[in-house]
């Protein structure tokens, strides 16, 4: 136990006297963890410009304008006189939607006839052209069941009468778990867990590929690769142990993202989240020779990861075989099951797969920890042995 | 010219010689790329997994239900017993939304007693499923009212054709601009290929610049170039300059070639050098970096951070009007906010490419203000004070 003490230390001694180490550690950790939710904190966009083509211009278009100007999404910014004019202002940036009234528009209400209104919105900004097209078809509906309900009175029917007619099924959709359909409140979470993993695993390469560097790995070419695994396994949970908790409770409260599920479902959670991603982060900082190494291979993946694990892009648009290579890298399972207990307010039952996942995941990379350790001892050992072999030649040689 | 081509070799030489930077600069971003083109493969999300909870079992829910399952996006893979089990499945990550039919629904229509509804919960927890879903299902309740009330109408007597009218007197028509299939993978896909080529251009350049800080080779490597600090960058640089572009060109090739990415633009070497001006104004970030520094290891972890965070102030996950004005300010920092504007400016807009200069402009600072500090990476090259930091 002694033994297992000291590299525990030696480890903290490397993390705490390396500028470097700590920089991606808990800086970075505190900086992304602060910035990245700053970026998106507004959650929503809230009144976007955009443009309208009344070319009807009487009492009902220009209500069907002042309507979608009411709406908290749109802003009705300009009125253009053609669809070519509109388009300009499209691609100069000045207007992220169009909505088009055709000529004719009121005569055709009083006529009883169908008339056909266009949006034009922008499909670059997904979430700018889902809440203009939602705030559209709030506007026209609205409208359409006045113009219904005007047609249904004038045929006989009383005011009650004729609004169940025009529609005869009431109905609404809401948005469960993130009711304003905030960007943060949905993405904020797995990134920060996915940062987590990615500045675990870069910091613990870089301390590996640090003692490498510094021959720090000889003093302990004796000791057992197991305990050498273990112990700088502790080392590095109870470093980030807190720190999780610091980012998902204070942060997460600062930010205001849901805060449901209960605290021990969420540690049972981060237990082999963290493991896992410590044992992989030995394995690699077992296998660098350079300080820098683990930042040039592991900082290009960070983005990758988010992707794979299916938060933004749905794993119903990709491939299986990508998603389900997807799970051999802790932060998909954990970022499921960070989101559906934090988020959702699920407990451990319903994240079972996750946890099972990121168990075995852990024991796998324990096992690849022990073994790249194993590797790095007997070859200091082997080459502590050449060099007590040539030592000795050399003296007989004298 | 001896003398560039000398330190021209001397670098292809390092290169060579490093396991690691050929893995870093070449075998990862080439993987990624074809993990990314292959995961957007298909471009659009379809049929996503919601369950229904059909508490009428009658004709008209059913026919409720099949339209539900018509639509693009949603796909109706439980039918459960309990609203309580839809909410159930939702929080176990099988379903992602649920549609609540209560029982009388068939009924109540036909007593025309106002008391028929049915509802829809979507859960927000991933913006873009919910995005979509929440657009497909109201459209689908709309359209099932005006479907229901023109057969109402037609029980009166009303014909079909004038009922419908009747039931739907705005009918509108959605255009998306500049995305002719509504595929969010033509604006994420490009996004992600060029920050995974950004990230490599920042680490790799702050790798061969700091190396030789770090090895104490800084002097060597000015002297090989004859003294001139200019030429020992410019011919240490220019070999990534071309690895990268050829990175970016092959990433174009799999973009328009092979995923087909429609190009609307009207010159395409406007985008080759956008790439090209991309490219050059991370490798100066990396040198400015360097050279500030003198610290290889400081000057990744930034330069590492800084080009991850391109993407998300870019606006192109998060639009920039909706920024707070400090943070869309911020954003003008980054090289990356003016490529992924000229980008969809000129591929996707068919803007004119008279437009492009601005942002090609503004990349160009990042190149000047490196030029700027030439003379400090010189004095830091030289003396060796600089040397064996970590």
């Amino acid at each position: 136990m002694k033994r297992f003490w000291k590299i525990t230390k030696t480890e903290f001694i490397s993390i705490f006297k390396d500028g470097g180490a700590m920089l991606i550690l808990f800086g970075a950790m505190l900086i992304y963890g602060t910035l990245y939710p700053l970026i998106y904190a507004p959650q929503v966009v809230r009144e976007f410009p955009v443009a309208v083509v009344d070319l009807d211009n009487t009492p009902p278009s220009r209500k069907l304008v002042r309507m979608l100007d009411a709406t908290p999404q749109a802003d009705v910014r300009y009125s253009a006189q053609s669809l070519d004019e509109a388009k300009a202002l499209f691609l100069d940036r000045k207007i992220y939607g169009v909505l088009y009234i055709p000529e004719g528009y009121e005569k055709r209400i009083l006529a009883g006839e169908q008339n056909h209104v266009s949006l034009y919105a922008d499909g670059g900004y997904f979430l700018l052209y889902s809440d203009f097209l939602g705030a559209v078809g709030a506007v026209v509906g609205t409208a359409g069941a006045e113009v219904q309900v005007g047609t249904l009175m004038a045929g006989g029917l009383n005011r009650q009468q004729a609004e169940w007619t025009a529609m005869p099924v009431a109905y609404d959709v809401d948005m469960l778990y993130n009711p304003y359909g905030g960007y943060a409140t949905a993405i904020l979470p797995p990134v920060l867990i996915l940062i987590a993993q990615q500045l675990l695993l870069v910091g613990i390469g870089m301390v590996g590929g640090t003692w490498y560097e510094k021959g720090t790995w000889r003093k302990f070419r004796d000791y057992s690769a197991t305990r050498l695994t273990f112990a700088k396994a502790t080392a590095y949970l109870f470093l980030y142990i807190p720190l999780m908790l610091y980012i998902f409770s204070f942060q997460y409260k600062f930010f205001g993202y849901p805060m449901n599920g209960n605290h021990v479902d969420l540690l049972l959670i981060f237990l082999p989240y963290l493991l896992s991603v410590i044992f992989l982060g030995l394995t690699l900082g077992a296998l660098f020779r350079k300080r820098e190494t683990s930042m040039m291979m592991l900082i290009v993946t960070s983005v990758f990861f988010l992707i794979v694990s299916g938060i933004s892009w749905p794993k119903e648009g990709m491939p299986e075989w990508i998603y389900a290579l997807g799970r051999m890298v802790p932060s998909s399972s954990g970022i499921d099951a960070l989101v559906r207990i934090r988020t959702m307010g699920g407990s451990l039952s319903d994240v079972v797969p996750e946890a099972v996942t990121l168990w075995a995941l852990t024991g796998v990379y324990g096992l690849t920890a022990v073994l790249a350790t194993l590797r790095r001892t007997r070859e200091l050992q082997a080459a502590a042995e050449k060099a007590r072999e040539e030592r000795r030649r050399e003296m007989e040689e004298q | 010219m001896g003398l560039f081509r000398d330190s021209i070799k001397r670098e292809i030489r390092r290169f060579g010689r490093s396991r690691m930077l050929v893995t870093a600069a070449i075998i990862i971003p080439v993987t990624m790329t074809v993990l990314y083109v292959l995961m957007f493969w298909k471009g659009t999300v379809h049929n996503l997994p919601v369950a229904v909870f059909d508490g009428d079992k009658t004709e008209l829910s059913r026919q409720l239900i099949r339209m539900v399952n018509s639509t693009p996006t949603a796909h109706v893979a439980v039918h459960v017993e309990s609203i309580e089990q839809g909410r159930q499945s939702m929080v176990q990550g099988l379903t992602n939304a649920l549609i609540v039919i209560p029982k009388g629904l068939q009924a109540d229509v036909l007593a025309g007693n106002g008391g028929a509804q049915v509802s829809a919960e979507v859960s927000g927890a991933r913006i873009l499923n919910s995005g979509l879903l929440k657009r497909d299902i109201t459209t689908v309740f709309q359209a099932f009212n005006i479907g229901v009330e023109t057969q109402l109408l037609g029980a009166k007597g009303i014909p079909a054709a004038k009922g419908y009218a009747m039931a739907y007197p705005i009918a509108f028509e959605k255009h998306v601009l500049f995305n002719p299939y509504g595929s969010y993978a033509y604006y994420l896909l490009p996004g992600l290929l060029f920050l995974a080529l950004v990230i490599t251009v920042s680490v790799v350049t702050v790798y061969v610049v700091g190396s030789e800080l770090k090895n104490g080779t800084a002097a060597a490597w000015v002297a090989t170039a004859g003294g001139s600090i200019t030429r020992a960058l410019a011919a240490k640089l220019a070999p990534y300059v071309l690895l990268f572009t050829l990175l970016s060109l092959f990433m174009n090739t799999l973009l328009y070639r092979f995923m087909g990415m429609p190009f609307h633009g009207q010159e395409a070497i406007i985008l080759v050098l956008g790439n090209l001006f991309v490219i050059l104004a991370y490798m100066a970030i990396g040198v400015i970096l360097v050279a500030v520094s003198a610290n290889m290891r400081f000057s990744l972890s930034v330069a590492g951070g800084l080009a991850t965070a391109s993407l998300s102030f870019c606006g192109l996950t998060f639009p920039a009007i909706g920024m707070y004005p400090t943070i869309a300010a911020l954003a003008k920092l980054f090289p990356f906010t003016y490529f992924i504007d000229l980008f969809i400016e000129q591929s996707l807009r068919g803007a004119p490419p008279a437009r492009a200069l601005g942002d090609l402009a503004a990349m160009g600072v990042f190149v000047l203000v490196m030029a700027a500090l030439v003379p400090r990476l010189k004095k830091v090259a030289l003396d060796p004070k600089y040397y064996g930091k970590d």
